[in-house]
């Protein structure tokens, strides 16, 4: 009797948790590659699907690429983005599958727009099924027409592919672009003292277009994506970007950056090393009227280039000496100015607010509520610490 | 020597002997006249010796200088019949009786023809002794008999089969033997009612008491070396006479996965074989019922450029994947059962045309997707690693497709406790089967400790003796 009671209720935890229903055969998907989320004047809520073609890509087997275009695009329109996805499905034969999605666009229109960000995440959030590793990065307006139909994707096949593996792979080495998945953007939009960023994108003319697996002709292909810089929010909203080298101070003080590339001018030349392992150490403190951080980064240095600085004269521990400290200096005054830029707009995309709330918990909450005043009046003193550990020396260098 | 009374009328016992054996051809019952008396000589053409007999029993009694003494005369060792029942058991087992006066004589002249000791085909391996059992009971005696030189080797002989009266033998070592399975193995087997036995697959099914399982918890073999050392464990053999098959009792869930060879092998080799195995029969079971759960209900969980080319291979056929994959199992079984029953030159040719023609051409066709015959593959190469477990992989494979297939992976989640628990509840003579999680018993059971180390017999077979070396 036991043992029926068991084998029952074995079956029924079975069926009535296993969720057979959701069985979908794997030839019935439309796997979405990215998405562009945008609005227009009419407060309309407007997406574009980049779906997969899989013949055109498939296996070896398929006789995949030729002439098929690797990803068909779809737009849909709605007063919600669920209404807009409805749209969308409307007209596609196979069911929208979301989880492979590898980017999410926001145009410039939605980012700024009152509302329409918080919107844009309670759709998100409220979906059981959302795939919150996707990247999030916002787009100029006048790029998301051409974003599917013109623009060079690399080795990839899609434009999400390619931006995905261009971020996983070449952030290590490239510190002037960012990994910002779209759960790094919703936890930074709950956080306290910390504002949002997002990766961003524009599109540069070219004509030196590689050969492509997208399946676009090469007349059609006239930009290629240069992913670099920052997008800044400030409660749910876009006020500004940051270029790829204020970027790289963003990686270093969030403790992102792996390596990066300084040039020191002199004489119509430039000395060129290479700074890696960076270590921004930040002390916070608040004085009674002002919070003052205390930021000093360290790193290490690797000489690529130096010719310009050879001479006979000088001993070559005192260029290294100074190449060390122009460095230095050359860090110090771009970490000001990103900081700088960042107080303008009044978004503490650095986390400081975080830091002092960590460092000060009392001091935080007397200027929490005022924190935006505070970031923007707060003092800033900047300390770079470079040290050049290898001089390339493998034998008997040339310049000595 | 003794005289019986009713051996004594030779004339009487001649007809009373062709009744008994309603003047069946192959037994021959020929008069001898002797300078005395007549004598009988009785035999089983086929099953006797004729030049022993020629040379020991009727050139002696034939000759002029017999004088009457039978048992001085013939010159072999010989028994003598209690009573006429008696004689009859004893020709039909073979033996060659001479009636003299009142005396029935039995003469061990046995012979016929056995299969030579061979290497078997199902328990093949790269290093150890390749000897296998054969169909003849006195060669496997005593070809265990070789390898236990030892007083305590016991072999203790059973007759089963109402009609057939087959020889069937129990072996163990005394001391060593787990007594309450033998007290068991005894039992069961007196139990047995049944006309005939031809193998020993009838005496497992007669003596196991889970008949709805598809694991027995008895053990099978063709090879003396792995009996040998089973029974050094503690454990019981069962050798019967006209198969090669000897089966040993008890056998735990994991020696399914050991080879007589782990123990040859060097200790890191083998265990990792041991770890291929297991990995093997987790495949050989879950694969099809994992991968169709994976990629109906979790198709997030691949690769995204797996996923792709799996829809672009998948869209252009016409079955969902549960189907294809039932499709292709199916065709692999049939492809098994048929190259098991043809001649081996035919055989490959039915693989040829199976694995290559149907295979390809199935694809080619858009039939199946080209992953589906990769997933059935893969579960039909692992399927022949471990032979042993055959019944158990088929049957489970199927019950975990219909699992994964409707319920996904909770379905498979579930289908593996019920699996574990069903494993668990059997017990064989006493032992459970699955039964090798103490500390002893791990150093020799998914992987092998150095064979120094290995200084106990198993716990719960060897239930007295458990320490073989010190």
């Amino acid at each position: 009797m036991k043992k029926m009671f068991l084998i029952f209720a074995l079956v029924v935890i079975i069926v009535s948790t296993a969720g057979c229903w959701s069985s979908t055969e794997v030839k019935n998907l439309a796997i979405v590659s990215s998405v562009i989320y945008d609005m227009d004047d009419e407060n309309n809520y407007l997406i574009k699907l980049n779906i997969v073609n899989p013949s055109a890509i498939g296996s070896a087997d398929t006789g995949g690429g030729g002439n098929k275009k690797a990803g068909i695009t779809l737009d849909g329109k709605g007063k919600s983005y669920t209404e807009a996805l409805n749209d969308v499905s409307a007209n596609v034969d196979r069911r929208l599958f979301a989880d492979h999605n590898k980017v999410r666009f926001l145009t410039e229109k939605v980012a700024t727009k009152d509302y329409a960000v918080i919107n844009f995440l309670d759709f998100i959030m409220r979906d059981a099924l959302t795939d919150e590793s996707a990247l999030f990065v916002v787009i100029r307006d006048e790029d998301k027409d051409k974003l599917y139909n013109s623009t060079a994707t690399g080795l990839s096949n899609l434009i999400g592919t390619f931006l995905d593996e261009l971020a996983t792979t070449q952030q290590k080495y490239c510190s002037s672009m960012t990994h910002i998945t779209t759960l790094d953007f919703i936890k930074a939009n709950y956080a306290d003292g910390k504002e949002a960023v997002a990766g961003t994108l524009f599109l540069e003319e070219t004509d030196n277009i590689p050969s492509q697996n997208s399946g676009l002709e090469d007349q059609e292909i006239q930009y290629k994506i240069v992913y670099e810089g920052l997008a800044l929010f400030k409660d749910y909203s876009l006020v500004g970007y940051m270029n790829g080298k204020e970027t790289e101070i963003y990686n270093i003080l969030t403790k992102q950056a792996k390596t990066g590339i300084v040039t020191i001018p002199k004489d119509e030349d430039f000395a060129a090393l290479t700074w890696n392992k960076p270590k921004a150490i930040i002390k916070a403190s608040y004085n009674g009227e002002n919070a003052i951080f205390d930021i000093k980064i360290e790193g290490e240095l690797t000489i690529d280039k130096m010719y310009i600085y050879n001479t006979s004269e000088e001993p070559f521990s005192d260029i290294m000496k100074t190449l060390k400290k122009e460095v230095s200096e050359q860090m110090k005054t771009r970490t000001s100015a990103a900081i700088t830029k960042a107080q303008d707009y009044g978004s503490d995309i650095f986390g400081f607010g975080a830091m002092l709330h960590a460092q000060n918990p009392k001091a935080w909450r007397i200027i929490a509520s005022d924190w935006e005043v505070y970031f923007k009046n707060a003092t800033f003193n900047v300390e770079c610490d470079f040290k050049i550990n290898q001089q390339g020396e493998i034998n008997k260098p040339f310049i000595k | 020597m003794q005289q019986v009374e009713e051996f004594k009328n030779i004339n009487g016992l001649y007809d009373k002997l062709k009744q008994a054996f309603n003047n069946s051809f192959d037994i021959n019952i020929e008069k001898i006249k002797t300078t005395e008396d007549t004598a009988l000589l009785i035999y089983i053409e086929g099953l006797t010796d004729k030049d022993l007999m020629d040379r020991d029993i009727i050139t002696p009694i034939k000759t002029l200088d017999f004088e009457g003494n039978i048992g001085n005369a013939i010159k072999t060792t010989y028994k003598d019949a209690e009573d006429f029942n008696d004689l009859i058991t004893k020709i039909v087992e073979g033996s060659v009786a001479l009636c003299y006066n009142g005396y029935a004589l039995i003469i061990d002249f046995r012979k016929w023809t056995t299969r030579s000791v061979e290497s078997p085909e199902a328990e093949n391996v790269t290093r150890g002794p390749r000897e296998g059992f054969n169909e003849d009971l006195v060669t496997n005696t005593s070809l265990l008999r070789r390898k236990i030189r030892n007083a305590g080797l016991i072999f203790e002989k059973y007759k089963i089969g109402r009609q057939s009266n087959t020889a069937v033998v129990i072996a163990y070592i005394g001391g060593v033997v787990n007594e309450d399975i033998l007290a068991k193995v005894r039992k069961r087997l007196g139990e047995i009612d049944i006309d005939i036995i031809l193998e020993s697959g009838s005496i497992e099914q007669y003596i196991e008491r889970n008949p709805f399982s598809t694991v027995s918890g008895i053990g099978l073999t063709q090879k003396p070396d792995i009996v040998a050392a089973r029974i050094l464990e503690g454990r019981v053999a069962i050798i019967c006479d006209g198969t090669p098959h000897v089966l040993t009792i008890p056998e735990l869930f994991i020696e399914n996965i050991h080879s007589s060879e782990d123990y040859y092998h060097r200790t890191f080799f083998a265990s990792f074989l041991r770890a291929l195995r297991m990995i093997a029969l987790f495949i050989s079971i879950l694969l099809p019922g994992l991968s169709v759960s994976i990629i109906n209900f979790n198709a997030e969980m691949l690769p995204s450029t797996f996923l792709i080319s799996l829809v672009a291979l998948s869209e252009k056929t016409p079955f969902p994947e549960a189907v294809e994959i039932f499709f292709l199992i199916l065709m692999l079984e049939l492809l098994k059962e048929s190259g098991t029953r043809l001649p081996k030159t035919i055989g490959s040719a039915v693989s040829i045309v199976g694995a290559l023609i149907i295979g390809e051409a199935a694809v080619r066709a858009g039939l199946v997707g080209a992953p589906t015959v990769i997933i059935v593959a893969l579960t039909a190469v692992t399927s022949f690693i471990i032979p042993s477990l055959n019944e158990f992989t088929t049957i489970y494979r199927l019950v975990f497709l219909a699992l994964g297939a409707s319920f996904g992976i909770i379905g498979i989640g579930a289908g593996i406790a019920f699996m574990l628990a069903q494993l668990s509840s059997i017990n064989s003579f006493g032992v459970p089967i699955m039964s090798f999680f103490s500390k002893r018993e791990l150093k020799d059971s998914m992987i092998r400790f150095p064979l120094k180390q290995l200084k106990y017999r198993p716990q719960n077979i060897a239930k007295n003796n458990i320490k073989r070396a010190n």
